[in-house]
């Protein structure tokens, strides 16, 4: 025997009752109830839909679902730093590689013409102006699939490199000198190339992510914004 | 016998990974219904156990997931990626050498080389 549409969405509701709120989650686990009440209800024709509902739940153990939904967001928690890591590995990688030593030495040219200070200056406050931007696109993006566990976390890693870039302004420019040969200088450059660097990687993790969220949920994305 | 015992749960990655190896693709509650059937309802393996160990082995990249719409609700399957493949052929190996091992040394019987 076959669920009907109104048993599943009772289940979806269920799952959200008991505290799973991501759809993805939900998804899951009210397959897995409504495959086992149907078999419950074949083998025992009498069985009501409530009552197999309450049999199977109660396999599930006295935490319900809350090891369930504490180990998933661990492991997108995982996932997402992987998808992190990999994306700035890339750009040291073939072809890659070529635009990242072309930015470094552009502004390396830049830093020896006009100053380290200026261009550090221009490269850093650019960015923070960019990375402010895409962090209040990500946040409108989030907000159009905020019932997705896949979607999380994403920002967290945007938020503290923006944090990160208002704490090192004022410490880098008091401690750098002009000259372009100096210790400070090279340092100054190195983050400004790290800076961008990180931004090209942060446009293909959220790219990544939100695509493959798409793909998996559309029906997510189709619904209006919360 | 319990499946959350530690001796299983130490296998629940190889038993899954196999699983996929030899089915395609599959979804929770059949790799639970798979278990039990192909254990004789020996090995009863708990939901809280399971989907941790699909969530896990989805963030090492060894799994990868599609949904399907079936009987009016959506399904997410899970099949093997390339690394998942490579990984699961390992486990089982590793799995058989421990098994090996073991007849050795609580002496079950000659080990088979």
């Amino acid at each position: 025997m076959k669920l009907s549409e109104e048993q599943i969405s009772t289940l979806f509701l269920f799952t959200k009752k008991k505290w799973v709120h991501w759809y993805d989650l939900q998804v899951e686990l009210v397959d897995h109830l409504a495959a086992r009440i149907e078999e419950e209800m074949t083998i025992d024709k009498e069985l009501t839909f409530q009552k197999a509902l309450d049999k199977v739940y109660a396999g599930f153990g006295l935490f319900g679902f809350s090891k369930i939904v504490q180990q998933a967001e661990k492991a997108v928690r995982q996932k997402n730093n992987k998808i992190w890591l990999n994306a700035i590995l890339a750009q040291f990688n073939w072809p890659n590689i070529l635009r990242s030593v072309f930015i470094f030495l552009v502004l390396m040219l830049a830093g020896y013409l006009a100053g380290m200070m200026i261009v550090a200056f221009i490269v850093l406050t650019g960015n923070f102006i960019l990375n402010f931007i895409s962090l209040y696109e990500l946040r409108h993006k989030q907000k159009k699939c905020a019932k997705l566990l896949l979607t999380q976390h994403v920002s967290a890693f945007n938020v503290s490199y923006l944090f990160m870039q208002v704490y090192l302004f004022p410490n880098l420019f008091s401690s750098a000198s002009l000259h372009i040969s100096s210790p400070a200088s090279f340092f100054l450059l190195m983050i400004s190339f790290s800076v961008i660097v990180i931004s090209f990687a942060s446009k293909i993790v959220v790219d990544k992510i939100f695509n493959e969220a798409e793909k998996l949920y559309p029906e997510v994305f189709a619904m209006p914004a919360h | 016998m319990k499946s959350d015992s530690q001796l299983y749960k130490g296998v629940l990655n190889t038993i899954i990974l196999k699983l996929l190896q030899e089915h395609g693709k599959m979804y929770g509650y059949e790799i639970t219904k798979k278990v039990k059937e192909t254990t004789d309802q020996q090995i009863n393996l708990t939901e809280g156990a399971l989907y941790p160990a699909l969530h896990k082995l989805e963030a090492d990249g060894m799994l990868d997931v599609t949904i399907e719409h079936v009987d009016n609700r959506p399904r997410k399957y899970y099949r093997l990626t390339k690394k998942g493949k490579s990984a699961a052929t390992i486990k089982m190996e590793e799995f058989k050498e421990f098994i090996s091992q073991m007849s050795l040394l609580l002496n079950l019987k000659p080990a088979i080389r």
